[in-house]
């Protein structure tokens, strides 16, 4: 980075980074809503239902980090390819097309919530598929918008630099881009219908996007502590083979229980086994990276995104690994499978794994935006930082009490029936969880504000020598 | 059929969840021990401490295998697990201080 | 340097992350191949053949619908038409469905197609699960069909589907619960169309999900 000047790419991953900000504090607005009502049922019933507030909640959160993703890899692809975005004029095109369309499908959600039992609902107003509810003509979208977005890392690298971040980055967003696909038709057998929808929220999530994140998360590395990149490259490519190795069949442990055949049992239960080898890896490597690191007295040169980063690690192990552990194997999760087990794994897994080094990226944007040698946590930074985890913590301990009585009263002793699922959300100890998974929403939206305020004062705040960067430049 | 599904009892459900929680737990612990024990971060004699963490997880694999009442496929992936364990951190040392050696001191 | 190691090399890593990623996307492959040929939609024939299907075809909204245990497979399996002695589908005992048991493939077809974009086009799956999946703000519908509470009400309606058809088109009328269902503007032909769905969705064979359905056993009110 030279100063003020940046690519053009890099502004345009600016204004990804804004909308997905925006869309975060959305995320957390209707999940605080949903959490009211799992309290107080009779809020906003009949005008915001827990369905609308839900598919809001967990489709900003898809959206947003859809939109840090495509804006960390604008910011990084100049950077790396050491040229300008080839198409940068259609890529902004392409993102005020996208932001348009992600508003009107929003806005249809809120207004219009449901619509006749007939296609043209599916095609105009929602796909009513958890996650992917956006209806086809936005699919259809969607799609043209990520082509748009892949040539322009392909034609990019091609033309520039073709680092080993990138070649990864390349392969795994043409797999993020086509399995999206696996998701855009319409069938009345829902055994087929949930097999395939998996393939986009599992592939996505446990596989595509922990690749992405590997490979982004190579850069802040290089970025933040100098790392050697030769280094950092060839360890990628080890994290991709444990990662794809072990999270392309684990897809299995969702085929337990949707009219797929048995032999499930067994892919599943292997390979939720091998789950945790990549966090495993992972873990020993930031532990050695660290270690070396902390011998040779080197600098970090963004503390706020190097300390994201940190949370990622520990936060993606809890989340993925603990959580995910504890009900993995088919024996239990006959009990567990449409729990609130789900939700505290995924509350955990979402944040630790991706919201995390996602606020990263935006940090180290921040930083260059303002042509910063390096970046300090501020005061407020840091609260942001202590708030947000340790209320997605505490918030996944919450919802895990809730889903331990809601097994046992409604699937251990009333066997799965509605009088038994009733009798468990009436139970006090399930109702104590969702009041601190409330109060602990509240956190997260406290740290929110606070993170928020720094990303915007942050660069105002950074010790002078830190400007020194910055007066070189505007003087030169 | 190989593949037959026990009923959980009530009581076990809480260590079910607890055992399998520190499965994974004790294998960071374990990991975390070695690595440090390995860069010399702290005293040798905490090696001790990474193996009983192995331990710890070897006897937790297994009581959860009693108390899920596997049936023999899923008791080979549990045992495979316990000895994957072991030397998976090995592995990952193993190929770090091959690549650093290579890359940052040739 | 001399010779590198394999170990350390940049080549060997990138062709075996491709590899591992190909060999595993090329197993998923072939595994989707004979999922997807046994998770057909059965046909009317395969009922009346007495062929046992995972998601069988929708003609039998026309049978009566159990959920037993299996001996053989060591979880409760769908059990449709009756049970012969070893724990068989058998295909025969029918059950009147808004008052018919003679609906053909294509009216049986008809009905769950518009029953399933109904499901959708009312955002189900975000407060109910259906095969466990969706949202946990309301009860499972997988087995809703042979759910007990359903069989209380029938009476009072002339029959289960009439008691659901009815709860749907306006369901705070009969809510349950204080976490009431809002009313999605479900017509009369849409909620025979979801009744008929969940009766479908209820023979689906789900490996024993949900277990030990309908057992309740224990001091239920020991937790409150």
């Amino acid at each position: 980075m030279h100063g003020n000047r940046l690519y053009e790419g890099q502004k345009l991953a600016l204004k990804y980074f804004f909308v997905a900000m925006v869309l975060f504090g959305a995320q957390l607005l209707f999940g605080l809503l949903a959490a009211i009502q799992f309290l107080y049922p009779d809020f906003l019933f009949g005008v915001l239902d827990f369905s609308i507030n839900r598919i809001v909640h967990i489709n900003a959160l898809v959206v947003w980090l859809l939109y840090a993703m495509i804006g960390a890899v604008y910011w990084l692809l100049p950077d790396e390819a050491g040229r300008e975005v080839v198409g940068i004029k259609l890529g902004n095109l392409a993102f005020y097309v996208l932001t348009a369309a992600v508003a009107v499908v929003v806005l249809v959600y809120l207004f219009v919530q449901v619509g006749p039992g007939k296609e043209s609902t599916i095609w105009f107003i929602t796909e009513g598929r958890e996650y992917i509810e956006a209806p086809r003509w936005a699919d259809i979208g969607i799609v043209a918008v990520v082509l748009i977005f892949l040539y322009n890392v392909y034609a990019t690298t091609m033309s520039g630099r073709r680092t080993g971040i990138l070649s990864v980055l390349m392969a795994d967003l043409i797999a993020l881009a086509g399995l999206y696909l696996a998701g855009m038709f319409y069938t009345d057998n829902i055994a087929v219908d949930q097999y395939w929808w998996w393939w986009v929220i599992h592939l996505w999530v446990e596989a595509t996007w922990e690749v992405y994140v590997a490979a982004v998360g190579g850069y802040i590395l290089i970025k933040t502590l100098n790392a050697n990149r030769k280094v950092v490259e060839m360890w990628l490519w080890i994290e991709v083979a444990m990662m794809f190795g072990s999270g392309i069949l684990g897809l299995g442990h969702h085929y337990f229980w949707i009219g797929t055949p048995e032999y499930w049992w067994e892919i599943g239960a292997l390979f939720s086994a091998l789950e945790p080898v990549p966090l495993v890896g992972l873990f020993v490597h930031v532990l050695y990276d660290w270690g070396k690191h902390s011998g040779q007295g080197h600098k970090i040169i963004n503390v706020p995104a190097f300390a994201w980063l940190t949370v990622e690690t520990f936060g993606n192990f809890l989340g993925a690994g603990v959580w995910g552990f504890m009900h993995t194997l088919p024996q239990i999760n006959l009990y567990t499978h449409g729990t609130q087990w789900a939700a505290a794994h995924g509350h955990l897994a979402f944040f630790g794994a991706y919201v995390t080094i996602l606020i990263g990226a935006i940090y180290l944007a921040i930083q260059g935006k303002a042509g910063l040698k390096e970046l300090k946590m501020t005061k407020a930074g840091w609260w942001a930082i202590v708030l947000i985890t340790a209320g997605m913590l505490f918030m996944t301990v919450a919802l895990t009490a809730s889903a331990y009585v809601q097994t046992m009263v409604e699937r251990g002793m009333y066997g799965a029936t509605w009088q038994g699922y009733f009798a468990a959300q009436a139970n006090r100890w399930f109702l104590e969880g969702m009041g601190w998974r409330l109060a602990m929403g509240v956190v997260v939206i406290a740290g929110y504000v606070l993170l928020i305020y720094d990303m915007l004062t942050c660069t105002k705040k950074q010790p002078a020598e830190a400007y020194e960067g910055e007066v070189a430049a505007a003087a030169a | 059929m190989e593949y037959y599904m026990h009923d959980i009892p009530l009581h076990d459900f809480l260590p079910i969840f607890v055992d399998s929680a520190m499965v994974i737990f004790l294998g960071m612990m374990y990991a975390g021990f070695f690595t440090l024990v390995k860069l010399r971060l702290v005293k040798s004699y905490f090696m001790v401490a990474a193996y009983l963490s192995w331990l710890g997880l070897v006897g937790c694999i297994y009581y959860l295998g009693v108390l899920l009442q596997v049936e023999p496929y899923t008791q080979k992936v549990l045992f495979g697990a316990m000895v994957g364990y072991l030397i998976f951190p090995h592995i990952v040392y193993f190929l770090l201080e091959k690549v650093h050696k290579r890359f940052e001191h040739a | 340097m001399a010779k590198v190691s394999v170990w350390s090399s940049n080549r060997f890593w990138r062709r075996s992350a491709t590899w591992v990623t190909g060999v595993s996307a090329v197993l998923l492959i072939l595994l989707t191949f004979d999922s997807m040929a046994q998770m057909q939609m059965g046909t009317a024939k395969d009922i009346k053949n007495k062929v046992d299907k995972r998601i069988p075809s929708p003609v039998v909204i026309n049978y009566k619908i159990e959920y037993k245990m299996s001996r053989k497979r060591g979880h409760e399996v769908p059990i449709i038409g009756g049970m012969s002695p070893d724990g068989k589908s058998l295909y025969q005992v029918k059950e009147k469905f808004f008052g018919r048991d003679d609906y053909t493939e294509a009216e049986a077809r008809a009905l769950i197609h518009k029953g399933k974009l109904t499901i959708q086009a009312k955002n189900c799956m975000d407060c109910h699960t259906l095969l466990g999946n969706g949202a946990y703000y309301a009860p499972d519908l997988t087995k809703a069909w042979l759910d007990p509470t359903w069989e209380t009400l029938a009476p009072a309606y002339g029959g289960k589907e009439y008691a659901i058809a009815t709860f749907l088109q306006n369901p705070p009328a009969m809510a349950m619960h204080e976490r009431k269902m809002p009313n999605l503007g479900i017509t009369k032909d849409e909620a025979k169309a979801v009744v008929a769905y969940l009766k479908f969705m209820s023979a689906i064979d789900t490996n024993g999900f949900p277990r030990n359905f309908g057992k309740i056993k224990g001091a239920v009110d020991a937790w409150k």
